[in-house]
């Protein structure tokens, strides 16, 4: 007879399995690896706290999805609150190119930067997520064509900017996802 | 199959999400479309830049350990579930007090429908707010 894994053991099971994902979907909607493995840490935390509400009445992935984009939304929020205040001295953080990184790449980029929101996540997620509709789509909550329909649109976009030889935009906006290395 | 029709397949095609049948009538348009072709060379090289610069960030390698301690220091207490599972009893036992209590006392047996629809209401508010209780505290 097998035994039944303990809460503790039943719950490092499923950190074990989500937490790549959570962390890509935090990263796309954070745009900053130290923040985003900070919320991933508060998603595993609050889904401890919820996990005796589970009810099963949707999947699994769906629930830690929908608690992931809410966290990293509030932390989202909390942060222009933050940026709409008077910043402190030597509070502003420099962002460093990453080593390596091709001019045509940090282009890219930064044109992407420049995408509509909504076309900017699905585009990072995709390939964050190797390629893939199926995860996208289950991440951000959206139907499969929607996901498409977006990142059709964002590569259409992009291929506009690159064909009119817009130039990206220079300082905080260029690099945006560079903070402590290159995610992006 | 027009030329703007194409242009999704060219993109889906360079995600590689095409059946071989549809990448054959990609390939037999864009044999003699200049436009298309120039579409989709552009497709492919910008492909093949975002995938290099929009690489897959990686977690550090102690997050699973981190995030077990900190779920181990968390402070035992009434969490806001344990609470609801409460409210669940008061809810019940109340509601079932109230029906007793009614029934007992109202002199009109004409109101005991209004009462018992009243009664309902409150106890289907009580249930939804629970739940919604349940939602906000994700």
């Amino acid at each position: 007879m097998v035994d039944e894994p303990s809460p503790v053991e039943a719950f490092e099971r499923i950190v074990e399995e989500y937490q790549g994902r959570v962390f890509r979907l935090a990263c796309s909607i954070l745009r900053n690896e130290a923040a985003a493995e900070d919320a991933a840490q508060e998603v595993f935390i609050r889904l401890w706290k919820a996990l005796p509400q589970f009810r099963g009445e949707s999947s699994l992935s769906t629930w830690i999805y929908a608690i992931s984009r809410n966290t990293c939304l509030t932390r989202l929020k909390r942060e222009r609150i933050r940026e709409t205040l008077p910043l402190e001295e030597g509070k502003v953080a420099s962002i460093p190119s990453p080593q390596g990184d091709p001019v045509g790449e940090q282009e890219i980029r930064a044109l992407v930067e420049r995408l509509p929101e909504k076309y900017r996540q699905v585009l990072v997620l995709f390939y964050f997520e190797e390629r893939s509709y199926e995860q996208v789509a289950e991440a951000l909550a959206l139907p499969m064509g929607t996901v498409k329909t977006y990142l059709h649109r964002a590569k259409k976009e992009l291929a506009s900017l690159l064909a009119a030889n817009v130039p990206a935009k220079q300082g905080k906006e260029s690099v945006p996802w560079i903070v402590n290395n290159s995610m992006i | 199959m027009d030329c703007e029709q194409l242009h999704d397949l060219i993109l889906e095609a360079c995600e590689g999400a095409v059946s071989p049948e549809a990448r054959r009538r990609m390939e037999s348009h864009l044999a003699g479309c200049t436009d298309c072709r120039a579409f989709f060379a552009a497709q492919r090289d910008l492909d093949a830049r975002l995938s290099r610069a929009i690489a897959p960030p990686q977690l550090s390698p102690h997050f699973k350990r981190r995030v077990l301690a900190a779920i181990e220091s968390q402070p035992e207490g009434l969490r806001l579930g344990d609470f609801l599972e409460v409210l669940d009893w008061i809810g019940c036992a109340g509601l079932a007090l109230a029906a007793v209590f009614l029934l007992e006392r109202t002199p009109n047996p004409a109101l005991y429908t209004f009462w018992a629809v009243l009664a309902g209401g409150v106890g289907f508010g009580l249930w939804e707010s629970r739940d919604l209780l349940r939602t906000l505290s994700l």
